[in-house]
């Protein structure tokens, strides 16, 4: 097995994105690698939070669909110009996330996994109930792209997928990242070692709600439309398989696991209405023999070149 | 009047049942069920299908449809959430999966339109001048007799006294003797066998569609977290405040802004009361 | 010498059970403390009281003049009191070196070090003995270095309280007077000790003063011969089925 080493991979994977819309024939299966780099944001927006601290965010489509509704009103209802959409997604989402975080990060046992995902869900609830402001079911549609021609869309998400991944890799091994893997380690014992848990906890879930909610107006531009599924328990556990697979705590899976099962779900386009059947198999089956993910450990397999470590 | 009070009642009962078995199982097995509410769809959808498919009479088809969610409740927990007990949010991964994947299996075999379900009680009964569907008020009767029941059986039983010693102490009581794993199993049969009863009492005059079971289990959250992880009384308390906010909400403000009654109650909860009302403090 | 802390009618009730009743006592700076008892007499719960992790029902803790009382514990540790607990807690899926860093990027001494923490870090693995294993995950290591690594993470704050919850349970002989000369050390550099400990003979020698409980009270204070004499004190112990080794 050749040695690739970890800057081999991420080269060899940046020459096949890079060059993606050349050698990708149709414009469909570009449209897919468009998906596969917002969820990749998405996925690795939440790795930042749960898989650094610990504390697992079951409501994540809160943050991507706060910020793709954002999006929606600000350019159908207001008619700003879509590049408005991005900060303006990214902030709602904090807002979003401040008022989960805040009350619920302090509190040690379950509360934040289950308000997380009672808030999505209420959140999904609530866009069908003021239908008259939000579209119910049907949603808002009529947003304006960001970028016409689907080779430069394809680089605008390329390029956002790579600078997210870029600040949340550097904000991992930063010594913030260490102070929240502690957390994860051990939240009384980091406590015991000066670190306010619960500061830390409320921070990292603000970069995360930051870039998904970003994330989110992105995905609204592409779409072109939003609806109220951008808040259901399909898309939080979506992007919690995709984490998994890709193995917990590592940005760079998150990416990997996105790309894989965004790619895998495409090829089953026989299989159609069964795909979320089958992602929820996928990650009964890891949380059962591949705790820790599938994709890091592989990498570090191939890292290592086959040599013992 | 009388309406709003049995109404507020009747929800109440369901509410309870719902929250009652949710908290039962956290606070015996620590184990927080996020396939509860697919439990409650099961008892819904196994009746319609016992009844309306195999054409078995119904009442033994609505026992029928219990038992079958019990015993699945109890064979989801010993392969599927047992071995995971290590990690209290591998749990809720494993929950929350198996939920899903019985929602798409539904969803596959009997599709997303509303599916009828016959009622129990067909009569009207008429108290006070108000018509009221017998089937609310069974319902509202079975709610609180099985609850009474429960209640009497945790204290008044050995196996009940054994249940309240695991929830207590799970090390100490395998000292003394007691099959913790046999209590895991039982406490989670009666927490899916009172989903279920929910369930199969609501479909006549609920809407019975593959995620029925979903808003009603975050309902439960916010009803064992106002009363307490853990507390029966509490969630009972509770189920009784959120099942009357939401009748009075509906008919004095209007029907579709139940919901937020139920987002308020979460925040409100989590907020002012973190142990709830009577519930344990989660120690580290 | 003046009192570095000062508590007073401590007290902590969880539901039927008084853990921690009308605790007092006051610790001289430059000391070391021992706290005795058996199982159950509220000796953790009472740390777990000091370092803010739990929050007193009634009375008060006080440092330097200021109240402790409410404090979250990570302010606790900003006072200069750090703890071990009695079972090692590691930060799990991170090296002996990174468990230590993330204690020295604790606000009280982050400044001070400015970027060095992980020099730092690996001077303070190196005092307990494991500069060898800095680089190797906790998930691989002994119990016996857990409790180092406890130590030198506790040590990484700065304390000039350390709070030492049965330093001593889990090692093997030779590991005993290593720390034993090691907290020895740290009083004569001016940090005060309070032990919670059940091996009676490491702490008698170790300590100027005893502190004993029993049934969430203090049943008596004194010096360790006077405590070993004490009657109340060999009752609490000789009334009692307590396992041997000590562990809870």
């Amino acid at each position: 097995m050749p040695r690739l080493g970890r800057w081999g991979i991420v080269t060899l994977a940046l020459a096949v994105l890079g060059t993606a819309p050349y050698w990708v024939t149709s414009s469909y299966l570009l449209g897919v690698l468009i998906l596969c780099n917002l969820y990749a944001v998405f996925a690795s927006s939440w790795d930042f939070m749960s898989g650094q601290t610990g504390r697992e965010n079951f409501g994540h489509a809160l943050f991507v669909g706060a910020g793709a509704y954002t999006a929606a009103f600000l350019n159908v209802r207001f008619g700003l110009s879509p590049w408005w959409s991005l900060p303006a997604g990214g902030l709602v989402a904090v807002l979003f996330g401040l008022g989960i975080g805040l009350p619920t990060l302090r509190l040690r046992g379950p509360y934040f996994a289950l308000a997380t995902l009672a808030a999505a869900t209420i959140m999904q609830r609530l866009t069908v109930i003021f239908w008259e402001q939000t579209g119910g079911e049907e949603g808002l549609s009529g947003l304006t792209p960001l970028l016409r021609s689907p080779a430069a869309s394809y680089y605008l998400s390329l390029g956002f997928m790579l600078a997210v991944a870029a600040i949340l890799v550097a904000l991992a091994s930063s010594r913030w990242g260490l102070l929240l893997r502690s957390i994860r380690g051990d939240e009384a014992a980091a406590q015991a070692a000066g670190v306010n848990t619960t500061l830390h906890k409320i921070g990292a879930l603000l970069v995360s709600a930051f870039f998904a909610g970003v994330g989110g107006a992105f995905y609204a531009h592409y779409q072109l439309q939003v609806g109220p599924t951008l808040f259901s328990v399909v898309v939080s556990i979506t992007v919690i398989i995709m984490s998994y697979v890709g193995g917990i705590g590592s940005v760079y899976g998150a990416v990997g696991g996105a790309f894989l099962l965004t790619l895998m779900t495409e090829l089953l386009r026989g299989v159609g209405q069964y795909r979320l059947l089958f992602y929820t198999l996928v990650l009964m089956a890891i949380l059962f023999f591949l705790p820790r993910g599938f994709i890091a450990p592989l990498v570090q397999r191939l890292r290592a070149g086959g040599s013992p470590s | 009047m009388v309406e709003i009070l049995v109404y507020g009642a009747v929800t109440s009962a369901i509410y309870a049942m719902l929250a009652v078995g949710f908290t039962l199982i956290f606070g015996v097995a620590r184990v927080l069920n996020l396939s509860h509410g697919t439990f409650y769809a099961l008892g819904a959808y196994f009746t319609f299908t016992y009844n309306g498919l195999f054409k078995i009479p119904l009442l033994p088809a609505a026992l029928l449809a219990i038992a079958t969610v019990a015993a699945f409740g109890v064979l989801m927990e010993r392969f599927l959430v047992r071995p995971l007990r290590h990690s209290a949010l591998a749990v809720l991964m494993i929950t929350l999966a198996v939920s899903l994947l019985i929602e798409q299996v539904l969803f596959l075999i009997f599709g997303s339109e509303y599916q009828n379900v016959q009622s129990f009680v067909s009569a009207k009964v008429v108290i006070a001048g108000v018509d009221l569907g017998g089937q609310r008020l069974l319902t509202l009767g079975v709610g609180t007799a099985l609850i009474a029941g429960l209640w009497l059986f945790i204290q008044r039983t050995r196996l009940g006294s054994a249940i309240l010693a695991v929830s207590q102490d799970p090390t100490a009581a395998q000292y003394m003797g007691i099959n913790t794993n046999r209590v895991f199993s039982i406490v989670m049969a009666i927490s899916a066998a009172l989903a279920a009863t929910a369930g199969v009492l609501v479909a006549p005059f609920l809407t019975v569609q593959p995620g029925m079971g979903l808003v009603p289990m975050i309902k439960a959250f916010s009803i064992v977290i106002l009363g307490g992880l853990g507390s029966i009384p509490g969630s009972l308390l509770a189920a009784v405040v959120l099942g009357y906010s939401e009748t009075l909400v509906g008919y004095l403000i209007s029907s579709s802004y139940t919901e937020l009654v139920s987002l308020v109650a979460i925040l409100l909860a989590l907020i002012l009361r973190p142990a709830g009302l009577f519930g344990k403090l989660v120690a580290f | 010498m003046s009192a570095l802390l000062e508590v007073a009618g401590l007290r902590k009730q969880f539901g039927g059970l008084l853990a921690v009743k009308d605790a007092s006592f006051a610790l001289a700076a430059g000391t070391v403390t021992g706290i005795l008892g058996p199982n159950g007499a509220g000796k953790t719960t009472l740390f777990n009281l000091l370092t803010g992790f739990i929050r007193p029902d009634a009375g008060d803790i006080r440092m330097g003049g200021a109240s402790l009382r409410g404090l979250a514990p990570h302010r606790v540790v900003g006072c200069g009191i750090a703890r071990t607990f009695q079972i090692a807690r590691p930060f799990h899926q991170m090296t002996a070196l990174e468990n230590v860093a993330v204690a020295c990027l604790a606000p009280r001494v982050r400044r001070e070090h400015a970027g060095r923490y992980l020099e730092r870090a690996r001077a303070l693995l190196e005092q307990v003995g494991l500069a060898a294993k800095a680089d190797r995950s906790v998930d691989v290591l002994t119990y016996g270095d857990l409790r180092h690594i406890e130590i030198a993470r506790a040590l990484a704050v700065s304390p000039r309280l350390l709070l030492l919850d049965e330093p001593f349970a889990g090692l093997g002989a030779g590991e005993i007077q290593p720390l034993a000369g090691l907290i020895g050390q740290l009083r004569d550099r001016g940090i005060s000790i309070l032990i919670i400990e059940h091996k009676l003979r490491e702490m008698m020698r170790l300590v100027d003063r005893v502190i004993a409980m029993d049934f969430g009270e203090i049943i008596a204070e004194g010096s360790p011969a006077e405590i070993g004499r004490h009657p109340r004190v060999i009752e609490s112990y000789l009334g009692r089925e307590d396992p041997i080794d000590g562990a809870a």
